[in-house]
């Protein structure tokens, strides 16, 4: 309305400047204006203020509306999938209530193992927590059905990755949904994510390649082997250096061939005679070679011994050992694992190098050689745990878990199998007694892992101390509120 | 009667009642729990010996708690109540405890004193003096807001975001000590214009306008009968006799509570209740103020749906009302409202044509599609007239999620030119966004 374009332009300069003329106005105004200009007598601003005011009611009662018919408005698929029960939906809406993420997994992989997804109203709480704790993205938007689908199309915050497309979202995605993808493709198909990479690795920037090389650390094979090998000419030193450290993890690759090459000479049986050379004995024999080549020290193998008592040869063998598959030495020696151990034993510094032997161990998964190792009862091989059978695990962290608590934690907290009754109990029995270390964000954290089943058993774990066992009191109450909430989880999709 | 855990939850004083509501709002925390047509009762372990013995009126809904919390309803009230909607069933359908019979009792007996009080004699010749003065001081308070505004204009509006809140902050002062409050208001409004806004000289200009009308109109019209005094009057801050208003008979409907708002300013909680009436299809603006600490007397839920007798302040185009009577209903028809915009502009011009100042007012809209256009959301009707959005990002993804695109009949509270939305139905379910 250009009538009142002119006002607020008269309204900016200030009638001092400028005044607004009858012909500015509505010709319908005409006879209105005309009584305003008589009755003002010479007052500018009175006259202005008039006329602007009947301007604006004029404006107001005949207020025009914009109309757009062309405006194309999507709408959101049918369902395909059913809805939870209306049980299942008051839990979740209790379980975002108690703000923790974990139990809200925990919810929403119930969900998706059911085939069923959460009621739209929950959509925009659901995905505003997706785009915070990025894990939960996969599942909240597999349980959001067409709905969610389509949402995530209106709202550029919400383009979560769906695991759909995946070789379009490797080509066009952000870094972070390329991560994923790859890394996903790299699990189900190892070669197909090496030949994605391949084919856009010249046109990645250095923190994209470094990026990217880290993720190849899943699934990595010997088919890996030539394209690592060839990035020794890349110009980034980091990129260089990673490609190095996963060719360290790639049984096969020439590095750890050289590493084997120089180990087999190194490492040699040699009999000893004893009791007065009436008998001998197997031992091994720790020398390096008089030259050794120069490569092995470029990937990265310290020379110098950071220990007095190590020697810089024995401390060199130790790390070409850790970095060698320890089913080289069953080729070695023509002998079982267990023998081969034991050969190890024989000697102080063979015995040293079963330390190695065990990190090799974890750096080349063999559920043969992690059992075996486990049994040193003087080491702890944490990484080996992984490897181990939940039996075989709970009875390891079971015995160990009162001198070596402080790292046992935290390798519990990092496992994504439930723990079992007996095992939260040794916890927490441990956890109880440190309430400013292990206050409730530990609980809420790791409540996926908690099972139902210790609710009874929570106040057995009281430390005997009043303050501690003041605050376990409390830390109960807040286990049983987040434990009430997954049983309910639980029987609200079983029944 | 049936409230939705959110409409209970509307209810709360503030965010960490309704949490606390809802970690309280389980079985295991109740030693005891009952209900009848007339009341919710139970009673909840707290920290100390004795539980706490909660209790709600369903009648003309109003929580009673023995906790020792000065929160309005508290946290075992809440929690009550949420648990009686989750669970109604495992509620005892027994009579109802002395404790509860009693209370009831002492508020129906407060209902009947308080209809029953009777009015101090009235000394009519200093009222009159006291109106005189006051009348004085509004119009020396006038023509001074005059000449205030007559200077914006005169030296243009373009210097105002430099101007800062004491400029009119301190024009406020002088019309709240010239008694008219409303006016203080509206300059405070002013004040708070959005100078960060890309177009800010248009509803800068459109308050200072409305100022002027007002001002002006009461300059010339408070001797008068018009129609339109008591409007005028109103926009200064002249109140009315609220006990006098409920003698005159009101209109009585059942009544749809459409909306919520509050906000607090120096410890003085005003809470806006927007209802419609579902046979006389008018809408009405409920007041409640509450000091911080004090109990208040109503307790509506956008949702609710009540049997009452309003009293319409006087007004031409009437809005504000009080509630005289109160009754609980089982009607819970949904209301029909404009087919379209060309419909809610027409009822609104026709309004602007009894009196062109005009606050905020709520409207029922039906099958409404929520559009993005020009990086904005708008509402478009089924002829495809267009309004746009304000605050859309408050809740634009919680409409969109229940709508899925499709067009759904909604609550909005504003004016044609631009709307907030406060609620919408969704198969035969109103529900708060």
């Amino acid at each position: 309305m250009q009538s009142w374009e002119d006002v607020i332009h008269t309204a900016m300069i200030g009638t001092d400047k400028k005044i607004l003329s009858v012909s500015q106005l509505p010709e319908s105004l005409a006879a209105v204006q005309t009584m305003l200009t008589d009755k003002s007598g010479n007052d500018k601003e009175i006259l202005y203020l008039q006329q602007s005011s009947l301007l604006m009611n004029y404006k107001q009662c005949g207020l025009s509306l914009l109309q757009k018919e062309e405006i194309g408005t999507s709408m959101a698929q049918p369902e395909e999938k059913p809805y939870c029960s209306a049980v299942a939906a008051q839990v979740l809406k209790e379980v975002l209530n108690a703000e923790a993420p974990l139990l809200l997994e925990y919810w929403l992989r119930r969900c998706a193992e059911n085939e069923q997804i959460f009621p739209p109203v929950f959509i925009p709480a659901l995905f505003s927590k997706a785009r915070q704790e990025k894990y939960l993205q996969g599942l909240v938007v597999r349980c959001s059905g067409k709905r969610g689908e389509w949402m995530c199309g209106l709202n550029e915050n919400w383009n979560f990755y769906r695991g759909e497309n995946t070789e379009e979202t490797w080509q066009t995605g952000t870094q972070e949904q390329r991560r994923t993808v790859l890394k996903e493709t790299r699990r189900t198909n190892p070669a197909l994510g090496l030949t994605w990479l391949q084919q856009t690795w010249a046109t990645e920037d250095a923190a994209g390649k470094l990026a990217f090389l880290e993720v190849l650390k899943t699934g990595l094979n010997e088919g890996d082997i030539s394209f690592l090998e060839s990035l020794h000419t890349e110009k980034s030193k980091k990129v260089k250096e990673e490609a190095v450290n996963l060719l360290k993890h790639t049984p096969g690759s020439s590095l750890i061939r050289l590493y084997q090459q120089v180990l087999a000479e190194a490492v040699q049986v040699k009999k000893e005679r004893s009791l007065m050379g009436l008998s001998s004995k197997t031992v091994l024999q720790f020398k390096l070679p008089s030259s050794v080549p120069e490569a092995i020290f470029e990937s990265g193998i310290q020379k110098m011994s950071s220990q007095k008592n190590i020697s810089d040869d024995r401390f060199i063998i130790y790390q070409l050992i850790s970095f060698t598959p320890p089913v080289f030495w069953e080729q070695h020696f023509q002998l079982k694992p267990v023998e081969i151990i034991d050969l190890f034993c024989k000697t102080e510094e063979g015995y040293e190098h079963t330390g190695a032997i065990g990190m090799a161990a974890s750096r080349f998964p063999s559920p043969e050689w992690a059992a075996l190792m486990i049994e040193d009862e003087n080491r702890l091989f944490l990484d080996l745990i992984v490897q181990l059978s939940p039996e075989q695990k709970e009875k390891y962290l079971l015995k160990h878990f009162e001198k070596a608590g402080d790292t046992l934690i935290q390798l519990v907290g990092n496992t994504t199998v439930e723990w079992s009754v007996s095992l939260t109990k040794a916890i927490f029995k441990y956890t109880s007694t440190n309430p400013n270390q292990f206050t409730k964000t530990y609980y809420r954290d790791h409540i996926h892992l908690i099972p139902v089943g210790v609710v009874p058993e929570l106040t057995r774990c009281t430390p005997s101390e009043s303050y501690p066992a003041v605050a376990w009191g409390n830390t109960c109450d807040y286990l049983r509120e987040l434990l009430s909430l997954k049983e309910q989880i639980h029987q609200s999709f079983n029944s | 009667m049936t409230l939705s855990e959110d409409q209970i939850l509307a209810l709360a004083p503030d965010e960490a009642s309704k949490k606390a509501g809802l970690g309280l709002a389980n079985m295991s925390k109740w030693v005891s729990k009952g209900a009848n047509e007339l009341a919710i009762w139970g009673e909840c372990q707290g920290s100390g010996s004795k539980p706490y013995q909660a209790q709600i009126d369903l009648s003309n809904i109003a929580f009673k708690c023995s906790c020792p919390s000065r929160k309005f309803p508290c946290k075992h009230g809440l929690a009550l109540f949420l648990l009686y909607a989750r669970q109604t069933a495992s509620f005892s359908i027994d009579k109802a405890p002395a404790w509860v019979t009693e209370w009831l009792e002492k508020r129906a007996e407060k209902q009947e004193k308080k209809a029953a009080k009777e009015e101090a004699p009235v000394d009519e010749a200093a009222q009159v003096k006291r109106q005189l003065a006051r009348h004085d001081k509004v119009m020396n308070g006038i023509n001074e807001l005059q000449l205030w505004i007559k200077d914006i204009v005169r030296n243009g509006i373009l210097s105002m975001p430099d101007k800062g809140f004491p400029w009119f902050e301190n024009v406020a002062k002088r019309m709240v000590d010239a008694q008219a409050p409303g006016l203080a208001n509206m300059v405070r409004q002013l004040g708070e214009t959005n100078f960060f806004a890309e177009n800010w000289q248009q509803p800068f200009l459109e308050q200072l306008l409305k100022l002027y009308i007002v001002t002006e109109g009461y300059q010339q019209h408070h001797s008068g009968e018009a129609p339109f005094l008591q409007d005028l009057r109103s926009w200064i801050g002249f109140t009315i006799n609220q006990d006098e208003l409920k003698e005159q008979t009101g209109i009585t409907d059942t009544w749809l509570v459409l909306a919520k708002q509050s906000n607090e300013v120096d410890n003085v909680t005003t809470e806006k209740y927007w209802l419609y009436g579902l046979e006389q299809k008018k809408y009405a603006l409920v007041l409640q103020f509450t000091v911080r600490g004090q109990g208040s007397q109503l307790s509506l839920t956008p949702g609710l749906y009540i049997q009452a007798e309003l009293v319409f302040f006087p007004s031409v185009n009437p809005m504000r009302a009080l509630i005289k009577r109160q009754l609980n209903t089982q009607n819970n028809n949904i209301p029909t409202g404009y087919s379209g915009w060309d419909e809610v502009t027409a009822a609104q011009s026709e309004m602007y044509s009894r009196f062109p100042v005009q606050g905020e007012r709520p409207f029922i809209v039906e099958q409404l599609t929520a559009v993005p256009y020009n990086n904005q959301w708008w509402l478009r009707d089924q002829s495809s007239r267009m309004v746009p959005i304000r605050n859309a990002e408050k809740n634009i993804w919680h409409i969109l999620a229940i709508s899925g695109g499709q067009p759904l009949n909604m609550v909005l509270i504003g004016n044609p030119a631009q709307v907030e939305v406060a609620g919408i139905w969704q198969e035969h379910q109103y529900l708060l966004v």
